[in-house]
């Protein structure tokens, strides 16, 4: 099959085409933005390549197995804290959480090893609470998910000497920087298409198609849902290091509803179906987003001068999702990869 | 007497949630749709009621209940009625959107600081009877609650409509080829969980004084794990479930130690965790979870 054996590979080479294309895409388009955006739009950057992770980490999970989980973003809140609790300064964690363990306290992680564990500790969770709830139909599931979400955020508002509550967990040292975030973006496209490409993948994606005719033909759903969510864990656990190492600061309201609906809505425009929808779609709502929120604080339209404007970019995100679910359901991409 | 206090709360808290689980439950009877955009419903209508405090009461809750009406046949025609058919994930998905649209374009407008409202200030008198002191607002809720589970069940039972709700439930395809217009069973059924969703937000607008953008979201949290836990699709199951979850809560207001009961909420969320494992179809298992290899 010479037609499709491009640049010599053969099937290994056209493995390798799809990751090694979006990687590749994702960082001409980060190189780029680099050169030729000053740097103002560093910072949007590095934001971007953080919610790639994310939302990658959450299309490992949503797009395999067609279950729409509403609670991922716990993984991200105990990725986010675990990765606080091990760089914050000691001299800073006893002034701020004096009741810690000492263990806790005098604990002092590189950024880059502190990521693979709050990774790790995200899936480890994630394998406590989860094993359970992939028993359940689809949309319980989602819901249940979305009640993990809920205790995660109760926890985080109320245990006040772990997670300084609703203030935030202050002084993480900055350590996202765009090129961190576009090696872990690469690192998560990569994982993502591996584990969909494997054999745990496929028979996984097959029963997401049709959950009766994959299990008669022995394929036992639970365990790869449970393999898909312990993935997508870690991947989501890690974006949720890479952003309290870029905002310096974890706080319950950046892992909940909000942040939630934007992922949601970056799966859904792509296309949850496919990596490649995953990460254009990231792109499009974060390109959007970022619009609506220059515009935010007042513009003129001709006489009109529109003051302010609070919440115009989720707004207008709910809008954008809406319009594709009506118009083109399978998102942007059609559920298809572009290669 | 204690035990009877706490009857009393139970009992009232549990049919506050029940109300807003039968109008998820109804929806997703019709249509299969877990609808998260009900918590923008109560929200409306909880600013409906700071917007029309002033004008006397029997109107205002007239406006109150308007407001959720029209607001829940509009999302049904513009954003529910084109995605119809699609699965239920996408129709969750659209309703996420929904809510997320009514909440930004309110922040939008109003922003999202909270208001305080004080709506019917004698509510929260307290009057004995027999030892027991008991709020008004507590008696209010009850006899809301039992009126209005009383009329729905009525509707569902004895009119035409009803009866095409619940066939509806049952089996849509069937019912449509029995002459049921899904056209009519939807919108009516949009209609009623409009109406239950006001007076949740009154009762809640009452207990506490204040709204906020995400008022609805707990409410519609619980009502979520109360169909899903009464079996998907049997609203008896809802509504029983509501009950059980709000004497949950109430049991561990009272019961748990002081240093864990900011917990609380957490604690009902794995409960009903723990459930779902036991049973993961339900404590009433409909016959929509009963597709087996």
């Amino acid at each position: 099959m010479a037609t499709w054996a491009w640049a010599g590979g053969g099937a290994a080479g056209r493995a390798l085409a799809l990751p090694a294309a979006l990687i590749l895409g994702v960082a001409a388009v980060a190189t780029a933005v680099t050169a030729f955006g000053g740097p103002g739009l560093s910072e949007e950057l590095t934001t971007a390549l953080v919610f790639l992770v994310i939302v990658v980490g959450l299309y490992t999970f949503v797009g395999t197995s067609g279950i729409v989980s509403f609670g991922h973003m716990a993984f991200m809140g105990v990725g986010g804290y675990s990765f606080a609790l091990m760089t914050v300064p000691p001299h800073l964690k006893g002034l701020l959480l004096p009741e810690l363990p000492a263990a806790l306290r005098l604990l002092s992680v590189q950024p880059v090893v502190a990521a693979v564990v709050a990774g790790l500790v995200a899936a480890g969770f994630a394998a406590v609470v989860g094993w359970p709830l992939m028993r359940l139909s689809p949309l319980a599931a989602a819901i249940a998910l979305f009640a993990v979400l809920n205790i995660v955020f109760v926890v985080a508002t109320q245990a006040y000497g772990i997670t300084r509550g609703q203030e935030g967990m202050t002084g993480v040292p900055a350590s996202t920087s765009e090129w961190t975030a576009l090696g872990w973006a690469a690192v998560a496209i990569a994982a993502a298409y591996a584990f969909q490409t494997s054999r745990v993948g496929l028979r996984l994606r097959c029963a997401r198609e049709d959950e009766l005719a994959a299990q008669a033909i022995g394929i036992g759903v639970v365990l790869e849902r449970f393999v898909a969510l312990l993935v997508s864990a870690f991947i989501i656990g890690v974006g949720g290091a890479l952003f309290a190492g870029l905002l310096q600061v974890v706080s319950p309201g950046a892992f909940y509803i909000d942040m939630t609906f934007t992922t949601i809505a970056m799966l859904v425009v792509g296309g949850m179906r496919s990596l490649s929808g995953a990460v254009l779609g990231t792109a499009l709502v974060f390109a959007v987003q970022e619009v609506l929120r220059s515009l935010e604080n007042g513009f003129d339209v001709g006489p009109l001068s529109v003051t302010s404007l609070p919440g115009l970019d989720l707004l207008g995100v709910a809008a954008l999702g809406l319009l594709v679910l009506m118009a083109r359901p399978s998102g942007v991409t059609g559920g298809r990869e572009l290669l | 007497m204690i035990s009877l206090q706490a009857i009393v709360d139970a009992v009232s808290l549990g049919g506050l949630y029940a109300l807003a689980a039968l109008g998820v439950a109804l929806i997703f009877g019709v249509m299969r749709l877990i609808n998260f955009a009900h918590g923008g419903l109560i929200m409306l209508s909880a600013y409906g009621l700071w917007l029309w405090s002033a004008y006397p009461v029997p109107l205002t809750i007239l406006l109150t209940v308007g407001v959720a009406v029209v607001a829940a046949l509009a999302m049904e025609r513009v954003a529910f009625r084109p995605v119809r058919n699609a699965d239920m994930s996408t129709l969750l998905v659209a309703s996420f959107f929904v809510s997320s649209l009514l909440q930004n374009g309110w922040i939008g407008v109003y922003g999202s600081l909270g208001k305080s409202v004080s709506v019917f200030p004698g509510l929260l008198d307290r009057f004995d009877v027999a030892g027991l002191s008991i709020y008004r607002l507590d008696l209010v809720t009850l006899g809301t609650t039992a009126v209005l589970l009383a009329t729905c069940s009525l509707v569902l039972t004895r009119t035409l409509i009803g009866l095409q709700i619940r066939a509806a439930s049952e089996n849509f395809v069937a019912a449509r080829l029995l002459g049921v217009r899904a056209d009519r069973v939807i919108p009516a059924a949009f209609a009623m969980s409009g109406v239950l969703a006001a007076p949740v937000a009154i009762l809640l607008v009452a207990r506490t004084g204040y709204v906020y953008p995400g008022i609805g979201l707990t409410p519609v949290l619980i009502a979520f794990l109360a169909t899903v836990i009464g079996g998907m699709g049997n609203l008896l199951g809802a509504v029983a479930a509501g009950f059980v979850l709000g004497s949950l809560t109430t049991a561990l207001q009272s019961f748990l130690p002081e240093a864990a009961a900011a917990y609380r909420d957490a604690f009902v969320f794995g409960g009903v965790l723990l459930v779902l494992v036991w049973r993961p179809g339900g404590l009433l298992p409909t016959k929509f979870e009963a597709e087996r290899v």
